[in-house]
């Protein structure tokens, strides 16, 4: 079998990547590090319970985009004809699977607690000798470990605006929403404080409740993905690509009429382009210049294949 | 969340810092200060052994102490140590002294105090009503301030 062609990104776009790339290691690193610090001070919270969750299945999506980035470099071969862009699409999947059933079931443990009206008990820790409310502690990691992954986010959006790169988004997306996680379980530990026991099984639904949502839309967006639905762009709105190419085709003299069909594939736009030509006289310099029309409309086309009819009469 | 953006939020905090909190919301510490001190007791030698209506050892000590510190009395009860911690979790009792330790399966359903007593193997504890927070802090300075104490000497 034919393996197809490789893909090579634009060089003015290389330097854009490899920004992604130090920013998602240095993402892994700081989850790595909040992770360890919030099991540290949970102790029987229900917000903070919900918020270590969220901070575990925050390790997929940078995760995903570096075994990307690797694989990128990586040729179609005999055992894979069609390339590995499919397999973090895979990945992806399961990850958004993850966040939607984890999310659910600590909402049902939160709503149970509430149910039962579980008293949450906080006492005290000894830090360089002074014993201060466990609380405050709690508060402190929540607000430490969440400013860094907002600033984190926002960073993380312009890349992948520029390399039009859909996990990236995602995952910049939610890590600038880990405001919501901080300020739930901050206001929900307060609210222990207070003396309001159902503070924290509240904020910890409602951290879970985010976490749900989160896994909801990036599922639904992978299934469509993975069921090849015609190209969008990175805000959702639907991708003018495809018409482009078709425009730039029919401009060649000898073409009658065209049809594209297109779908994504990680980055890459990939598809068929069904031209009816008026003669199909040296086929081959034809079929090239179809090719170079088609990805001179973005840098993203990428592997065409083109099937030529000639028009009768 | 940025810290310049919120200010009223940070005010606020600031505020509660000074203000005292944990609160309780059964009152717990309110009532016992300079009240009764509910104390549900099991025999566990060699920490806590009965003599009459009143306890002896080193965990009675401690909940003497914890009294003392309120300027409350001590009102023992003798029963088994389910029905203690069942009436500790209803909030029928202020404090459970049963030689628990920290592995206590009760952890969660009543609260239970940082170890009062070190040894091999077992970190010994008090339970205290769920979720009654400025009473724990307070029994927990109690026992801090003795570890000090026996640490000064």
């Amino acid at each position: 079998m034919k393996p197809r062609g490789g893909f090579d990104l634009p060089d003015e776009l290389e330097p854009v990547m490899e920004r992604a790339r130090r920013l998602e290691w240095a993402t892994l690193a700081w989850i790595a590090v909040t992770v360890v610090g919030v099991y540290l001070v949970k102790g029987g919270s229900q917000a903070m319970q919900a918020a270590w969750i969220e901070d575990l299945l925050s390790f997929v999506a940078p995760t995903a985009f570096l075994v990307a980035a690797r694989f990128r470099h990586r040729e179609p071969n005999e055992r894979f004809p069609y390339g590995y862009h499919r397999s973090i699409t895979i990945a992806f999947l399961a990850g958004s699977v993850a966040l939607t059933l984890l999310g659910t079931f600590v909402l049902v443990d939160s709503l149970v607690t509430l149910i039962r009206a579980e008293h949450p008990t906080i006492g005290i820790t000894t830090i360089l000798g002074q014993a201060v409310w466990s609380g405050w502690l709690m508060i402190a990691v929540l607000f430490l470990s969440g400013v860094p992954l907002v600033v984190l986010g926002h960073a993380k959006l312009g890349p992948a605006r520029q390399l039009h790169d859909k996990t990236l988004r995602a995952d910049a997306l939610m890590n600038r929403a880990d405001w919501l996680t901080a300020a739930a379980g901050i206001v929900g530990i307060l609210g222990i404080g207070i003396g309001w026991w159902w503070a924290d099984a509240t904020a910890g639904a409602v951290i879970s409740v985010a976490v749900c949502r989160d896994g909801v839309v990036n599922l639904r967006r992978v299934v469509a993905d993975l069921m090849d639905h015609r190209p969008c762009t990175i805000d959702g709105e639907i991708s003018t690509v495809p018409q482009r190419v078709r425009e730039a085709v029919l401009g060649l003299p000898w073409v009658a009429a065209v049809d594209v069909r297109l779908r994504e594939e990680g980055h890459v736009f990939v598809g068929e382009v069904f031209v009816r030509a008026r003669s199909t006289a040296d086929l081959s310099a034809k079929l090239e210049h179809v090719r170079r029309a088609a990805r001179a409309v973005d840098w993203r086309v990428h592997d065409l294949v083109i099937e030529v009819e000639e028009l009768r009469g | 969340m940025r810290p310049h953006r919120h200010p009223l939020l940070c005010l606020g905090m600031l505020a509660a810092a000074g203000c005292g909190l944990p609160f309780d919301p059964r009152d717990t510490l309110e009532r016992v200060h300079e009240g009764t001190l509910r104390v549900g007791a099991v025999e566990s030698p060699p920490y806590l052994t009965r003599s009459g209506g009143a306890a002896s050892g080193p965990e009675a000590d401690l909940v003497l102490a914890i009294a003392r510190a309120f300027g409350a009395r001590v009102e023992w009860r003798w029963a088994s140590h389910d029905h203690h911690l069942e009436a500790l979790a209803r909030f029928d009792l202020d404090l459970v002294a049963a030689g628990l330790t920290v592995d206590s399966p009760w952890n969660g359903r009543v609260g239970l105090t940082r170890a009062w007593h070190h040894e091999p193997g077992r970190d010994l504890v008090l339970a205290v009503p769920p979720g009654e927070n400025a009473f724990l802090v307070a029994v927990e300075r109690v026992i801090l301030s003795r570890h000090a104490a026996a640490s000064s000497r």
